[in-house]
C-alpha cells in the first residue's frame, strides 16, 4: 500500500510541494507571526483569486499576452501587500484591520465579479479557492522551487534587520535601519509566497497552512531559530500524514493537513498555559 | 562641549503645533529629565532629537554637530532606550539577541558579530546586572529585566548620549530604583550623556543635573533646585501641586499621590 503511495507521480509532486512549502512556511510564516501581520496572509491570498480571474480574462480575449492566472494573481497579491503596508507604517492598530477588511472585501467582490464573466474558464480560478496538492504541474513545482529558494535566502540574508523592525520598528529607525525597505521587503515576500502555494493550498487554508506552524511554535520555541526549524517540522508533519491520508481516504490533502495543524495548535497552547499555570502556583 | 543644541525649535504634526519654540543647552556629560504630562510633546522631542521627525524651524545640534547635515554620525552616537510598551513581544528572542541587534544592524546585513561585538554585548549586560540571563528568552523577562537589556542594548553600541523614553513606566519601586544609580554611574564613570522622558518626577529630583519643564513649549529649564517650583509645576501639570521636603529629599504631590 505504501509503495502504491509513493510510486505516484503525482503524490511525488505532493511530496515535494509540501517540503517547500513547509520551507515557506518556517521562514515566510514565521515573519508574519513575529511582524504580527497573519491576517495580511488571508488578505493576499483572496486579491490573489481575484488577480488569477483577472489574468485569466486578459488572456482569454487576448487583450495581453504576458498576464496569465499566476502573474495576474502576483500583481493582485502585491498591489494588496503594497497599500496594506502602507497603512501599516502610517496608520493605528485599528485604521490597519479596517485597511486589511476592506482590501479583503474589495478583492472578493472583484474576484466574484470577473469569475461570472469568465464562466468556462471559472472553475480554473475557483480551483484557487480549494488547492489540490494533487494536481500541481511540474511547472508549479519549478515555480515553487525557484522561489522557496529566493525567499530562504533573502530571509536569512536581511533575518536580523527584519527581526529588529518587528521587535522595535522606533528604535530600528533610531539606530539608522531603512525600515521602510525592510518592511516592504517582508511583505513582498510573504505576499509572493502566497500567491505561489496557493494552487496546492487555496485560498481558503493557505492562511492555516501558512502561518498556524510558526504559530504553534512560537509558543514553546526559545529562540528565532528553533521557531523556524519547529515551525517547519511541524508543517511537513503535517502536510506528510494529510497527504497519506488523504491518498486512502478520497478527501483533499489541505483539508485534512488544515485539521491536523489547527490540532497541533490547539495542542500546544493548552499544553503551554498549564504549564504556566504549574509555573505560577509552584 | 554641549550634548545637545536645541534653538528656537518648532515641531507641527498634522496641523498642530507640537513644539513651540523651544530653546535649551544640555552640557556634557550630564543627566537631564524632560519632565510634563501626557501630550505635553516630550517623545516629539525625543524623536525630534533623533531625525525621526523634522523641524518647522529652528536648529538642532548634537555634540556640536549640525543634526539635519550628519544625521547618520549623530545616530552612531546616540543610545535609544524605547517606551518598553512599543515592543513586540510576538518575536522570540533571547536577551543576547536583543542586546547584539543596534550594534549588529549598524553595520548592515552581511556584517558578521565578531568577538569585539560579543564583549561588548556581554559586558553592557554585566552592566545592567543581567549576564546571566544572556540566552533566556526577553518576553519570559519581567518588566524591570527587560528594561535594563533595553538599556544593554543602548550601551552595547557605546554611546556618547543615551535617550531614554519613559524608563520607569510600568516598573516597581525596586527596579525603579536599581535603574537610577545605573544611569548616574554612567553619566560619572563613562562620560555618557543622559536624556531622559518621565512624567513622573520623583525618581529623578535627586540625581538629575538639569530638568526641563515641558508643555508643548518650555516652562521652566534649570537645576532641580530651580524648576522643582509650586507655581512652575502648577503650571507645567495644569493642577495644584505641592513640593514636600523631607530627609533632604523632595517629592512633588498632588492632594495624596504624587504626579
Amino acid at each position: 500500500m505504501f509503495e502504491a503511495f509513493l510510486v505516484s507521480p503525482f503524490i511525488l509532486r505532493a511530496i515535494i510541494a509540501v517540503f517547500l512549502i513547509s520551507i515557506l512556511s518556517a521562514f515566510v510564516g514565521s515573519l508574519a507571526i513575529f511582524r504580527e501581520s497573519t491576517f495580511l496572509v488571508a488578505g493576499v491570498a483572496h486579491a490573489a483569486l481575484a488577480g488569477a480571474a483577472f489574468g485569466i480574462l486578459l488572456s482569454l480575449y487576448q487583450i495581453t499576452p504576458y498576464i496569465d492566472a499566476f502573474t495576474g494573481a502576483l500583481i493582485f497579491a502585491i498591489l494588496v501587500a503594497l497599500f496594506v503596508g502602507t497603512v501599516t507604517l502610517k496608520s493605528e492598530k485599528a485604521s490597519v484591520d479596517v485597511a486589511i477588511g476592506t482590501a479583503f472585501a474589495f478583492s472578493m467582490s472583484i474576484a466574484v465579479a470577473l469569475i461570472s464573466m469568465i464562466k468556462e474558464y471559472a472553475t480554473v480560478a475557483w480551483g484557487l479557492l480549494i488547492g489540490d496538492l494533487l494536481l500541481l504541474s511540474e511547472k508549479d513545482i519549478l515555480y515553487l522551487i525557484v522561489l522557496t529558494t529566493i525567499v530562504m535566502f533573502t530571509t536569512l540574508i536581511f533575518l536580523r534587520e527584519f527581526l529588529f523592525v518587528a521587535f522595535d520598528m522606533e528604535s530600528a529607525t533610531a539606530y539608522g535601519i531603512r525600515v521602510g525597505f525592510y518592511h516592504y521587503l517582508m511583505l513582498l515576500l510573504i505576499s509572493t509566497s502566497v500567491v505561489v502555494i496557493l494552487k496546492g493550498v487555496g485560498a481558503i487554508l493557505v492562511y492555516a497552512l501558512l502561518t498556524i506552524p510558526p504559530a504553534a511554535a512560537n509558543e514553546i520555541g526559545k529562540s528565532t531559530t528553533s521557531v523556524i526549524i519547529i515551525a517547519f517540522i511541524i508543517s511537513l508533519f503535517s502536510g506528510l500524514l494529510g497527504l497519506y491520508i488523504a491518498f486512502f481516504v478520497d478527501i483533499a490533502p489541505s483539508g485534512i493537513t488544515g485539521l491536523i495543524v489547527t490540532t497541533i495548535y490547539m495542542i500546544v497552547f493548552i499544553w503551554k498555559r498549564v504549564q504556566l499555570r504549574e509555573l505560577k502556583s509552584h | 562641549m554641549y550634548a545637545v543644541e536645541v534653538e528656537n525649535v518648532t515641531v507641527e504634526l498634522d496641523n498642530a503645533t507640537i513644539l513651540d519654540n523651544i530653546s535649551f543647552k544640555i552640557e556634557h556629560p550630564s543627566i537631564s529629565a524632560i519632565i510634563g504630562p501626557n501630550g505635553a510633546g516630550k517623545t516629539t522631542l525625543l524623536r525630534t532629537l533623533l531625525g525621526m521627525i523634522p523641524t518647522s524651524s529652528g536648529n538642532i545640534r548634537i555634540m556640536g554637530m549640525p543634526l539635519k547635515d550628519n544625521l547618520t554620525k549623530i545616530r552612531r552616537l546616540i543610545g535609544y532606550v524605547p517606551q518598553r510598551t512599543r515592543i513586540s513581544t510576538s518575536v522570540p528572542l533571547r536577551v543576547r539577541d536583543v542586546v547584539l541587534m543596534a550594534r549588529l544592524s549598524r553595520n548592515g546585513p552581511f556584517y558578521l558579530p565578531r568577538k569585539k561585538d560579543i564583549l561588548a554585548a556581554k559586558q553592557a549586560l554585566e552592566y545592567v546586572g543581567l549576564l546571566d540571563l544572556w540566552d533566556k528568552r526577553f518576553t519570559h523577562l519581567s518588566g524591570g529585566q527587560q528594561q535594563k537589556v533595553l538599556i544593554a542594548r543602548a550601551l552595547a553600541v557605546e554611546p556618547k548620549i543615551l535617550l531614554l523614553d519613559e524608563p520607569f513606566t510600568g516598573l516597581d519601586i525596586p527596579s525603579e530604583k536599581a535603574i537610577i544609580p545605573l544611569l548616574y554611574t554612567l553619566r560619572v564613570k563613562k562620560d555618557v550623556s543622559i536624556l531622559l522622558v518621565t512624567h513622573d518626577i520623583n525618581p529623578l529630583i535627586n540625581c538629575a543635573d538639569k530638568i526641563l519643564l515641558l508643555r508643548r513649549r518650555i516652562i521652566g529649564f534649570g537645576s532641580p533646585l530651580d524648576v522643582i517650583k509650586e507655581d512652575l509645576l502648577t503650571q507645567l501639570y495644569g493642577t495644584r501641586v505641592t513640593v514636600v521636603e523631607k530627609e533632604k529629599a523632595c517629592y512633588v504631590v498632588e492632594r495624596d499621590r504624587h504626579v
